[in-house]
């Protein structure tokens, strides 16, 4: 049996949301998105002891390693299942955001996933992950650098906002 | 709008008491499975020790048998010797010529490799070297294979494609030792053989060609797939643009059905002769929405269909409706569906359980086995494997395998060669067979 400790129980409603947030950024599917969020919740648990202090940077950066692992196989399948399931208008946009987010280096990844993609401010950022708020600029500013590569239009506009 | 934002989920779900549920099983099985390793891990430390110390330095035997986890089959290096014992629990794919002699399809650290039993299923070991380059796996599937004898296979990727973009068909004359391309294709979408008489529905486009009406064909063999022909009338089959759930069924050598994608009403048509291909007759397909993703057709006799229509799927739950037809299809009739909403607890009362992927998400395996038109078998993926005595109408899962763990495994099949003798894998899990068609055991365990 796994222990649950009550500090688990709390923080549970915000950490699934925050996995399900992130694999559906990348995914776009409702089903696999709650999947991967109770999978990356479930792994938590396990090592809950590790990470109750600081459990958002990793249960960020599993989300997205798991969503992105999945859509990686999604593209060794046929076209055939994704052709059949309801055809999401945001596809070209999920696949180019997987493969930037996949070259980025583990730390910048943490940072932009959730600066970017839970939109939480540098503060919660440099909290969440134990590091100065000087620290989540710098990668962000980085990350962020090496994505506009990979996804140009869908990051413009939007320097002003995330300078704040 | 923030960045990013407009990719959000407009209505995510909220992390309810049933989700906390889920999360504590999970859990529990990484527990346990954390457990088992570092059980596995001491115990093969203390063995070479002990063996070390046994035969001295320089000595490595081969330590893996067929009861051996597949944890411990992905250790072995790469590629695999012929002959080494395969696991059963790392079968993902199993078919069986008689009693004695089947093969399987096994995954060895992400690379699938073939395995043959002379033993009924009790011992497995690695034939030749690898599959033939082109015979691809995807997201935990492997394509297809199908043998009429111990010696004579056919092997094609269903609907898994190359880079190239294409799904041959190979043939082997030597149990799987090697592997000869036939000229088909380049897709080949189902293959069914009555001993030396085969049949194949392929595909002259690739699939990454725009060409909407590509020709499919019917292409019959005598000879054990060496020259192939077409059948004289083409059947009505529509090419679709990716590769699509063709399903071929024969009845006798005369006979069979062909489920394929259709661009009208219905998302599908059944088509069929009873002349050798000589000429074609259609028949309606009654999935509808929301059971028209994905079908599989399965037959016990010549007007006896079975029909599973599979809808959209989540968190190992998919909506499903299984049709029968006892006038060949002219008719059918709704025999048993799931019901309520996916990931709900209280479908597992449903006549048919909602747990679990048919098609299309079972990519190419197919989950149907239907033995009399009362009795037939159902192993969706990541279900139970479920029985029914009654036509279909009402399902339940076999109570020692569930807790065995099957719907915990990753692919599998199950394959029945009479209507006693069969055979469920899944992989991590393991293998069982039945000889009575009741009671299943475990093989290699």
């Amino acid at each position: 049996m796994v222990t649950v400790t009550a500090d688990f129980d709390e923080a549970f409603p915000g950490l699934y949301t925050l996995a399900y947030r992130v694999a559906y950024k990348i995914l776009g599917d409702r089903g696999e998105s709650e999947d991967i969020a109770q999978e990356t919740l479930a792994r938590a648990l396990v090592r809950w002891r590790r990470l109750a202090d600081q459990p958002h940077g990793w249960v960020s950066r599993v989300a997205s390693n798991l969503a992105i692992d999945r859509y990686r196989r999604r593209r060794h399948l046929s076209d055939q299942a994704a052709s059949l399931s309801v055809v999401d208008p945001l596809l070209a946009e999920r696949m180019d955001l997987a493969d930037a987010l996949r070259a980025l280096p583990r730390r910048q990844r943490e940072v932009v996933v959730l600066r970017y993609l839970c939109d939480w401010s540098e503060r919660d950022v440099a909290a969440a992950l134990g590091c100065t708020t000087g620290t989540v600029k710098r990668h962000a500013s980085r990350g962020l650098e090496a994505m506009r590569l990979r996804l140009g239009p869908l990051l413009q506009g939007d320097d002003d906002a995330r300078a704040s | 709008m923030t960045m990013l934002e407009h990719l959000d989920d407009p209505n995510p779900p909220s992390a309810n008491a049933a989700t906390r549920q889920l999360v504590l099983r999970r859990a529990s099985r990484i527990r346990r499975q954390r457990t088992l390793t570092a059980g596995l891990c001491l115990v093969a430390l203390l063995a070479g020790a002990v063996g070390g110390l046994a035969v001295g330095r320089g000595q490595s035997a081969t330590v893996l048998t067929t009861t051996q986890s597949a944890y411990q089959f992905n250790r072995e290096s790469t590629p695999l010797a012929d002959g080494v014992a395969v696991p059963t629990a790392a079968l993902v794919d199993v078919t069986f010529v008689d009693l004695q002699h089947g093969f399987g399809i096994a995954l060895h650290r992400s690379k699938l490799v073939l395995a043959s039993t002379s033993n009924g299923g009790a011992s497995w070991k690695a034939v030749g070297p690898k599959f033939p380059t082109g015979f691809l796996q995807g997201a935990g599937f492997a394509g297809q294979m199908e043998f009429s004898s111990a010696q004579h296979g056919y092997l094609w990727g269903g609907n898994l494609l190359s880079a190239k973009g294409d799904s041959p068909l190979w043939v082997t004359d030597n149990g799987g030792r090697t592997w000869q391309p036939t000229a088909l294709g380049p897709l080949v979408y189902d293959v069914s053989a009555i001993g030396g008489n085969v049949w194949a529905i392929s595909g002259t486009c690739r699939s990454d060609t725009t060409v909407s009406n590509c020709a499919v064909s019917v292409d019959i063999s005598t000879d054990g797939g060496t020259v192939w022909q077409s059948v004289s009338e083409p059947a009505p089959l529509k090419s679709p643009a990716t590769m699509a759930p063709y399903e071929l069924a024969r009845i006798t050598l005369q006979q069979a059905y062909v489920l394929a994608p259709s661009d009208g009403s219905s998302p599908f048509v059944l088509v069929f002769s009873t002349d050798g291909g000589a000429t074609w007759a259609t028949r309606p397909v009654p999935c509808a929405t929301p059971f028209s993703l994905g079908a599989e057709l399965a037959a016990s006799s010549t007007d006896d269909l079975w029909l599973i229509c599979g809808g959209q799927a989540t968190s190992g739950d998919q909506l499903k409706e299984l049709f029968r037809s006892d006038d060949g299809g002219q008719t059918w009739m709704l025999a048993s569906s799931t019901t309520g909403s996916l990931g709900s607890a209280s479908d597992s009362t449903a006549p048919l359980p909602a747990s679990g992927y048919v098609a299309p998400f079972s990519i190419g395996h197919k989950t149907l086995a239907v033995l009399s038109p009362t009795t037939a078998w159902l192993f969706p993926s990541r279900g139970d494997l479920l029985t029914t005595t009654d036509g279909g109408y009402d399902w339940h899962a076999v109570p020692g395998l569930q807790s065995a763990g099957l719907n915990d495994g990753g692919a599998g099949n199950v394959t029945f060669i009479s209507a006693t003798q069969g055979w469920v894998c899944a992989y991590g899990i393991g293998l069982w067979h039945t000889d009575d068609g009741i009671h299943w055991s475990a093989l290699g365990q």
